[in-house]
């Protein structure tokens, strides 16, 4: 069902560099997602939410890769090699360089990691600890459909989107 | 209260409790109290500056209570406290003190812990929402079908938001989304140990009934629940029922009940020996032990000290825990048994209906800027010490240090002799204004801005003063202790605190002496007249130890 729908991009949002964006992603304001350098690029899936002070960027050399349904949180800032699908950067946490985070990860609030997230690792607490979660991402998946499904109809009522 | 010999030095001392710096503290007169064991505080039970172990007895002056009826302050040593209400801090449920006891200090309603990060797990339901149902409404003949769905068959779990641990790892789901620990009740009363608990206890009160029936406990016994068993078995007669409202209390009268009659009848009766009705936990220990080899599958201390029935050592084994009850309590004084701390009942309120603080009546001191830019050894420096007066009449201040208490034996002493007088700290302190009155505390409204008395009409050594609060300087010069064991001292690494200690005499002055600033106008007499609580109250004097920073000896 989302594959047919557009990107929501608020106005007041960075997007530079060679960046391919798939659809039904939403990127809300005051995001950012640059390229440093020429010849490299990020290749955004479907049906990710971007919120607000998100900032993304790739300062390396290739492509970035980020899958579907991923959510980055209020303030987090994501420079790693690449996300699987269905996971969450949870508010002002940091995906450092050269960290790979597999799908249905989650990276708890103000967690850092610059080592690869296995697939189903969630990263908690103070102390950044590492457990595997058992949950299947099925619930979570429906939840992000609704959060979108939100987001795509309330966003545009107070923002000016971006027509391209 | 010296719980231990005073350390002889200041090294000692700073070793003993270092508060961090910079700090000013109050000491508790409790300590006095307790020492002359008499009934009044006189100012001459306070000339001795507080010593080495005695860092125990100071505060900061928020912590620190105040009583009314014995005009003193109280710190949370000399306070008793009572509790008044139990209550669960995630669903604020009070919990009558009755069923505290069998609800084992847990809630016994909906809230868990995360066994893994001790979050709050939240109920989810496993049967999902219609998709994209309620959608702004735009969704249209999906609406009535979940509910209907959800009531026959659907279950819930729990989960953690942090870490995000579910209850359906340990295979644990719920019929209802309500009352959960009674849901979980029979399988938590199902488990090994808690069976086992069970068979011992029943195993013991068998023995004891039967030892009970068996003759009176000999009168002659005085243990260390006596009173108790005076209080329940003998004259006052109290109903068991009341001893049992009171958690502690009931377990241990009737525990020190049995122990006696324990000794007493220990000559005739043996007790029968127990066998274990449940092959309990021995047989994993061979288990037990790869596991901990493989030790990504074993819970951490901190899980383990947290599941206190099992210990579980496998993380499969985490099991959710309810969450503790919290306790309101109120304190009364111990020397006169007023209240100086009440809080309202009711969990929900954050209130107090009574709260006597010593910082509504004692003076706050504080440093105050400019702070010395930085201490040196036998370099004299100037510290601002501010005095912020909390009652709505003037008060006359009068301080005085160790040197001045001791009188005339300080004065002929030589420097050697200070330096091997453990009390006089590592500095020497001229208090160049020992004796100010600092206004009275009005609404923040009632000021005037430039009120401030004219820096050319102040009293000497006085820095500022203004509102209700005054400035004044204390010199301040640090000695070398290290000079007292040169070739000893060096081998440590030592910081030094520098700090000195100061009596604080409070005298609140009557309405009438408002002399230096201005007359109070009618309505702001009304006003203090309409808050009696503030009374002033009598004069009342106190040691402070004020920390001013490190130094390396
Ligand atoms: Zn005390
Ligand atoms: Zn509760
Ligand atoms: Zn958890
Ligand atoms: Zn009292």
């Amino acid at each position: 069902m989302a594959a047919t729908l557009p990107s929501v991009i608020c106005d007041d949002s960075i997007i530079e560099g060679d960046i391919i964006v798939g659809s039904a992603n939403v990127v809300s304001p005051k995001c950012s997602i640059t390229v440093a350098k020429p010849g490299s690029r990020i290749v955004i899936g479907d049906g990710n939410v971007f919120e607000e002070n998100v900032k993304i960027v790739h300062s390396g050399d290739g492509e970035m890769k980020i899958g579907d349904n991923n959510i980055f949180q209020v303030g987090c800032v994501f420079e790693g090699l690449s996300i699987g699908s269905g996971s969450t950067i949870e508010a002002g946490a940091n995906v450092l360089g050269t960290a790979r985070i597999g799908s249905n990860c989650v990276l708890g609030a103000k967690c850092t990691t610059s080592t690869a997230l296995p697939d189903n690792t969630v990263v908690f607490g103070t102390a950044h600890i590492r457990r595997v979660q058992t949950r299947s991402n099925r619930l979570q998946a429906n939840l992000h459909a609704r959060h979108l499904e939100y987001l795509r109809e309330v966003l545009p009522k107070y923002h000016h989107m971006r027509s391209d | 209260m010296s719980l231990s010999p005073a350390p002889s030095s200041t090294a000692a001392w700073a070793e003993a409790a270092r508060i961090p710096v910079p700090f000013v503290y109050y000491q508790c007169p409790c300590r006095n109290l307790r020492a002359s064991q008499g009934d009044v505080l006189s100012f001459d039970s306070l000339t001795q500056p507080p010593q080495g172990a005695d860092i125990l007895t100071l505060f900061p002056l928020p912590r620190l209570y105040f009583c009314q009826e014995c005009a003193r302050m109280c710190c949370p040593l000399c306070v008793a406290e009572e509790i008044a209400c139990y209550y669960c801090p995630n669903c604020l449920f009070e919990v009558p003190t009755a069923s505290v006891k069998a609800e084992r200090n847990r809630c016994g309603r909906n809230c868990f812990e995360c066994p893994v990060c001790e979050n709050t797990l939240s109920v989810v339901s496993m049967v999902e929402p219609t998709p994209l149902a309620g959608a702004g409404g735009a969704g249209p003949a999906a609406i009535p079908a979940s509910p209907g769905g959800s009531s026959s068959n659907n279950t819930h779990y729990l989960t953690c938001g942090a870490c995000r641990w579910d209850s359906l790892e340990v295979g644990l789901q719920f019929e209802r989304p309500t009352g959960l620990a009674s849901q979980l009740q029979p399988h938590e009363d199902a488990r090994k140990d808690a069976i086992e608990f069970e068979n011992l206890r029943q195993h013991f009160e068998k023995f004891l009934k039967s030892k009970d029936a068996n003759g009176p406990t000999p009168a002659s016994h005085v243990g260390a629940g006596g009173l108790l068993r005076g209080l329940s078995g003998g004259g006052l007669n109290l109903p068991p029922s009341l001893l049992a409202t009171i958690p502690g209390l009931a377990s241990f009268a009737s525990m020190s009940r049995r122990s006696s009659t324990l000794r007493a009848i220990r000559a005739e009766h043996k007790l029968e020996a127990y066998s274990s009705s449940v092959d309990l936990l021995k047989a994993d220990d061979a288990d037990r032990e790869s596991a901990v080899v493989l030790s990504t599958s074993v819970t951490s201390l901190q899980q383990r000290l947290h599941q206190p029935n099992d210990h579980a050592v496998h993380k499969t084994a985490l099991y959710p825990q309810r969450i503790q009850l919290r306790t309101k309590r109120s304190k009364r004084c111990r020397k006169c048994d007023h209240i100086v701390v009440k809080p309202e009942h009711k969990a929900q309120s954050t209130r107090f209906s009574i709260k006597m603080m010593a910082s509504n009546h004692v003076p706050s001191i504080t440093l105050a800027h400019p702070f010395p830019d930085k201490l040196e050894w036998d370099v004299p420096v100037r510290v601002i010490v501010r005095f912020t007066n909390p009652l709505d009449v003037p008060i006359q201040v009068a301080l005085a240090t160790a040197q001045s208490t001791i009188g005339t034996a300080t004065a002929d002493r030589t420097s050697q002799d200070l330096q091997n007088e453990p009390e006089e700290g590592n500095c020497q302190i001229t208090l160049l204004a020992p004796n100010f009155v600092v206004d009275a505390a009005r609404d923040i409204w009632d000021y005037d801005d430039d009120a401030a008395t004219p820096a050319a009409t102040l009293p000497v050594a006085v820095h500022q003063k203004a509102r209700n609060f005054c400035c004044v300087y204390v010199q301040v010069t640090p000695k070398r202790p290290g000079s007292r064991q040169p070739s000893s001292e060096p081998a440590r690494f030592v910081v030094e605190t520098i700090k000195f200690s100061m009596l604080v005499h409070v005298q609140p002055l009557g309405h009438e002496q408002t002399s230096s600033t201005e007359v109070p106008g009618p309505e702001e007499t009304a006003g203090t007249a309409a808050k009696p609580d503030k009374k002033a109250a009598g004069p009342l004097s106190c040691w402070v130890v004020i920390g001013l920073g490190d130094l390396i000896p």
